[in-house]
């Protein structure tokens, strides 16, 4: 008995080295809209936090014509050794960790570097890589002015370390009203951020105050290519593999010519889906089954213990065919009350043992014979 | 507010804890040690575990809104909670008709399947939320998921037995 106790003791110690004592959700959060530090999770208590050794820095705004589509990238160098290796990057308007996502000074976001619409996404910086970019696609505020922004990286490190994050300097600029007949994309205008493999992709440009313009399509680094624009619409060729091309416009009108942001445009593969419905159909399905066939099991206990009636000399097809007990205790009492009798063992000359019920004798008597309680 | 994911990890934790001293109850039982306490804390965990796991079901629904479940572990938490679920009420029903201890090796073991499922369930949210789970050989990203006719099936079928077993045990 001690031997098995030292062995569980063991087994749980073991188990409960396993366990990792990070402070840090390793796995990530996952992309989401959130202030800085999660807005006061178990990330801002300075006792689980460390700094990152990475430089973190936020480009200026690709465009800033108030009402319209723009672009901020980031960029994350010097990225120190992770065991994960993935990184959250937040785009923030300050650094104050409540009221600091963009949409509170007036900014959309379009599209999130993984296809979201989020100020808060995770990525995996590549082995061998320090380096990363991430860009947004945003619709900038409706009213001229000043404005800031912020980005700021969580990760992890090696080992079961702390929380570690990094904030960029803040860049300010000047957001400015567009003059009347400059050429522009429709303000309800939307770029698709992501499409699925194997489809090319027809895209109509809404524009405004625009004449002509023409489409260039490049893969992220490399040389552009112009596509041809047919009654309004361009195709951006099927992807084979995951991962994202660039395309932007360049509009011409009575205005200056105005050239759109790169917007992005992200190849996934399709994930496993499932649909409600079924699921859910199957879980009650599975639910009343797994019920049944343990109400049944009960039954069929409760049927063995019939046959043993069968056992004392009554005739087998009886207890298959009708209720047993009922009939033969109408027919023959003493037959009806004999398996009652022979289940509970005799009660002892000098009565039950102290405390004890006659239930409780019925199931552990025969046990409290034997020895079991002494 | 209070999300709809903070009320399902108040909800998960208890039926965790409670499922989790309701198997080691079930243990005991299978292995005929200290059979009238473990009988009682058992049934009596496992139904408070129960008290809690349609609520745990439900908040951790409706923290994840979307109208298709793209995740497998979700999937899996599904599935495996709600036959938890009718494996446990099958247990407490059955000791209930029963009026008193089970005998035999099978009662206590269809409960301990009964925790371990729920335990696995946890498992697979600790895998979902952190990424990391003691249960990391289990292949977590395996999902049965049968067609609407199949299921239906099922469905009148488990729906017949507890129908019947009523109706016997009515009778008798």
């Amino acid at each position: 008995m001690r031997i098995r106790l030292v062995a569980v003791l063991l087994i749980l110690i073991f188990s409960a080295s396993l366990t990792p004592m990070t402070s840090a959700k390793s796995g990530g959060e996952g992309d989401d809209i959130r202030s800085m530090q999660c807005g006061g999770s178990c990330h801002s208590d300075p006792a689980l936090n460390a700094t990152s050794a990475a430089t973190i820095s936020i480009e200026q705004p690709s465009s800033n014509w108030a009402g319209l589509l723009t672009t901020v990238t980031v960029n994350i160098t010097d990225f120190p050794e992770s065991e994960t290796r993935i990184v959250g990057v937040f785009l923030l308007i300050n650094d104050q960790g409540a009221k600091d996502t963009p949409q509170y000074d007036g900014w959309t976001i379009v599209a999130d570097p993984n296809g979201g619409v989020v100020n808060y996404i995770e990525t995996r910086v590549a082995n061998g890589e320090d380096s990363i970019s991430v860009t947004w696609t945003l619709k900038a505020p409706n009213s001229a002015g000043s404005y800031d922004l912020l980005a700021s990286i969580q990760h992890g490190g090696s080992g079961n370390s702390a929380s570690i994050h990094g904030n960029s300097l803040p860049i300010s600029f000047e957001i400015l009203e567009p003059p009347e007949d400059l050429p522009r994309l429709a303000s309800d205008f939307i770029p698709p951020s992501t499409r699925s493999l194997n489809q090319a992709t027809i895209i109509t440009l809404q524009t405004e105050d625009v004449t002509d313009y023409i489409v260039e399509m490049r893969v992220p680094g490399a040389q552009s290519v112009i596509l041809e624009v047919v009654d309004g619409s361009f195709t951006i060729p099927s992807a084979i593999n995951p991962g994202s091309i660039e395309w932007r416009a360049t509009l011409s009108g009575v205005g200056p010519d105005q050239q759109t942001p790169w917007f992005t445009l992200i190849a996934v593969e399709e994930g496993w889906q499932a649909d409600r419905l079924e699921l859910y159909l199957q879980s009650f399905a599975l639910m009343f089954l797994l019920l049944g066939l343990v109400l049944v099991s009960n039954r069929k206990q409760g049927a063995e213990k019939i046959d043993l009636v069968g056992t004392l000399g009554l005739p087998e097809s009886n207890t298959n065919q009708q209720p047993i007990l009922p009939l033969q205790a109408t027919e023959n009492p003493t037959v009806g009350v004999i398996p009652v009798v022979s289940t509970v063992p005799q009660v002892p000359s000098e009565g039950l043992p102290e405390g004890w019920t006659m239930e409780q004798w019925q199931h552990f008597g025969e046990q409290y014979l034997q020895g079991g309680f002494r | 507010m209070i999300s709809a994911a903070t009320f399902h990890v108040i909800t998960t934790e208890l039926v965790v804890g409670m499922f989790s001293l309701a198997g080691i109850a079930y243990l005991l039982l299978v292995l005929d040690k200290k059979r009238e306490i473990s009988d009682i804390i058992a049934h009596f965990s496992m139904l408070g575990g129960l008290v809690f796991l349609p609520p745990a079901i439900l908040f951790g629904i409706y923290a994840d809104p979307a109208e298709q479940i793209s995740n497998e572990l979700l999937a899996n938490k599904v599935l495996l909670s709600f036959s938890a679920l009718g494996l446990s009420l099958g247990v407490l029903i059955n000791r209930w008709l029963n009026k008193g201890p089970i005998s035999g090796w099978l009662h206590p073991s269809i409960g301990m399947v009964s925790c371990g499922m729920i335990l696995l369930v946890a498992s697979l949210g600790g895998m979902y939320a952190r990424g990391e789970s003691l249960l990391f050989f289990l292949p977590k990203d395996i999902v049965l998921i049968f067609p609407i006719w199949a299921s239906a099936i099922l469905l009148a079928m488990g729906i017949t037995m507890v129908s019947k077993s009523t109706i016997e045990h009515r009778r008798s």
